[in-house]
């Protein structure tokens, strides 16, 4: 255990059941299951999405999840987003959380780039009107200036996640969950978001992030956790993690 | 740097409904979605007002049409137009309240699998969004008295109790809906169907009169019943409903606003993974 922690996660494991006999959705349907066999019993075959996943991030650190797809990694920063609730073990967040998970979806496709920015900080608990001192600065990183009353739905993929990286970034969490989002934007932007990263992780901010690209997590992390099919396959410096990784692709 | 707060996230155990912190923490966002949904709403004030009137206003002019030449009418001595939207004014609240509350969950799959918050925001801000649409209903309502030249009854008041009805009655079944309607997709379904006949099975159109004791008492089983019987009868003095109905009335909206809350603190976890 590590003295500076910012997350603690012990033991998380994620179970979906899949109803292989009737995968029904509605309730009609139901009804007529148990006209016609009322005593069948539900078989459902149990599936671990996730199981046994403990981990430590300390503060300060960038702490990559990595592994290939359906390892889990997504559905872990879910967990700690408290969007899921996992099926087994726990986990310990110390500060605020922000989490950018998938493309641009932190970023709500109907509302005008303005209202997602209040809606956001009301998310984060922000005060509106700490919101609006600080709105100007967010506009400006995303460079978003002349669509900002314009519907998000209309924006590009790149611009959605600018957008969705100015909210989080410059709002005061201590700590931030990207999963995936720096894939989209161009080079200019992506540097742009690194060097905001580097300060902000210069002020003791933590940020986890899951990613696919090697190099990236070569260079960009601290430490690596290895993934595969929900389970952890290792932990370390990104350098002792890569034999491990080159077995898991 | 502090720590601002310690978040705990575990198998076991449920997550509260609400506590006050929360609701204090997050009633910036409860309030943002609120305007929000109203001001989409009413953004363009004329539609918004008139389509927030219309309905009521087509209903009535349908029973005006219908009814008197089915029977002569009963409305106790008050124009029958009146009597008939009196008696429409909160069935309205209570179906745009159900409908909206009982969608909530599914209309808002993004939000709910991208970001946490309180989950019973949702069904909260779309039953206080319906309120918005009755007060107008009600503004209507207080012209048409002045026009038929009709005086508001001296327990006027006492109708922001039966509103207060419907709401709990609105927000409990609301609460149950909507975390069924995430697993069942006809559950949206059901609602219409069922709103559809309370607008014959609730004393709308007619007279409580047509019921006699001990089957009007009974009536109160169904809390709309309830409700209607009593906003008319605090608004326009017409047909006591009588005590032992209306306290059976708001038991069964009670009993629903638990069992609402007690299902979606049952269920509320388990939104995401199926959405």
């Amino acid at each position: 255990m590590y003295s500076d922690s910012v997350i603690r996660a012990f033991g998380i494991g994620k179970q979906f059941s899949i109803n292989r006999v009737d995968p029904y959705k509605a309730l009609h349907d139901r009804l007529e299951k148990l006209l016609r066999r009322p005593f069948q019993r539900h078989v459902t075959e149990p599936f671990w999405a996730l199981s046994n996943v403990s981990f430590e991030v300390r503060r300060g650190e960038v702490f990559g999840i990595v592994g290939g797809n359906g390892a889990g990694k997504s559905l872990l920063l879910r967990i700690l987003s408290r969007i899921i609730k996992p099926s087994t073990g726990s986990a310990e967040i110390c500060g605020r959380t922000s989490s950018i998970l998938q493309l641009g979806v932190a970023v709500h496709p109907e509302l005008t780039g303005r209202a997602n920015i209040y809606q956001s900080g009301a998310i984060l608990r922000i005060r509106q009107e700490v919101i609006r001192k600080k709105f100007d600065e967010i506009v400006a990183f995303a460079e978003l200036e002349e669509f900002l009353d314009r519907p998000v739905k209309t924006y590009s993929t790149g611009m959605q996640m600018r957008l969705a990286f100015a909210i989080m970034s410059q709002l005061d969490t201590e700590i931030l969950l990207i999963d995936e989002a720096l894939a989209v934007g161009d080079e200019a932007f992506r540097q742009k978001c690194m060097d905001r990263m580097h300060r902000l992780l210069a002020v003791g901010r933590t940020v986890v992030i899951v990613s696919h690209d090697l190099d990236f997590i070569e260079k960009f992390c601290d430490r690596v956790m290895v993934l595969q099919r929900g389970r952890v396959k290792g932990i370390g410096r990104p350098a002792d993690m890569l034999p491990v990784l080159q077995t898991t692709f | 740097m502090q720590v601002s707060e310690v978040t705990v996230i575990r198998s076991t155990g449920r997550e509260p409904l609400f506590t006050f912190r929360s609701l204090w923490e997050y009633g910036d966002l409860l309030r943002l979605l609120l305007w929000r949904r109203i001001n989409l709403r009413y953004q363009h004030t004329l539609v918004g007002l008139g389509w927030a009137i219309l309905q009521p206003f087509a209903t009535t002019l349908v029973f005006v049409v219908i009814i008197p030449r089915l029977t002569s009418a009963p409305s106790s001595g008050v124009p029958y137009p009146l009597f008939a939207y009196t008696g429409l004014a909160p069935w309205l609240y209570f179906t745009g309240a159900l409908t909206r509350a009982s969608n909530c969950l599914v209309d808002s799959a993004d939000l709910l699998s991208s970001v946490f918050f309180p989950r019973i925001l949702l069904p909260l801000v779309a039953v206080l969004e319906a309120l918005v649409d009755f007060a107008v209903v009600c503004g209507a309502l207080m012209l048409f008295m002045v026009l038929y030249g009709v005086t508001p009854a001296p327990m006027l008041l006492l109708s922001f109790v039966f509103v207060l009805m419907a709401f709990a009655a609105a927000l409990g079944l609301g609460l149950s809906l909507s975390v069924l309607h995430v697993r069942y997709r006809d559950v949206s379904f059901i609602v219409q169907f069922l709103l559809q006949l309370g607008l014959i099975l609730n004393p709308i159109c007619y007279s409580i009169r047509i019921f006699h004791q001990p089957w009007r008492a009974l009536a109160g089983l169904n809390p709309m019943f309830g409700v209607v019987a009593g906003f008319r009868w605090a608004i326009l003095g017409v047909d006591p409903p009588g005590w032992r109905m209306e306290l059976l009335s708001a038991a069964v909206a009670l009993a629903l606003l638990g069992l609402g809350l007690r299902t979606f603190h049952a269920r509320q976890e388990g939104i995401s993974d199926v959405l």
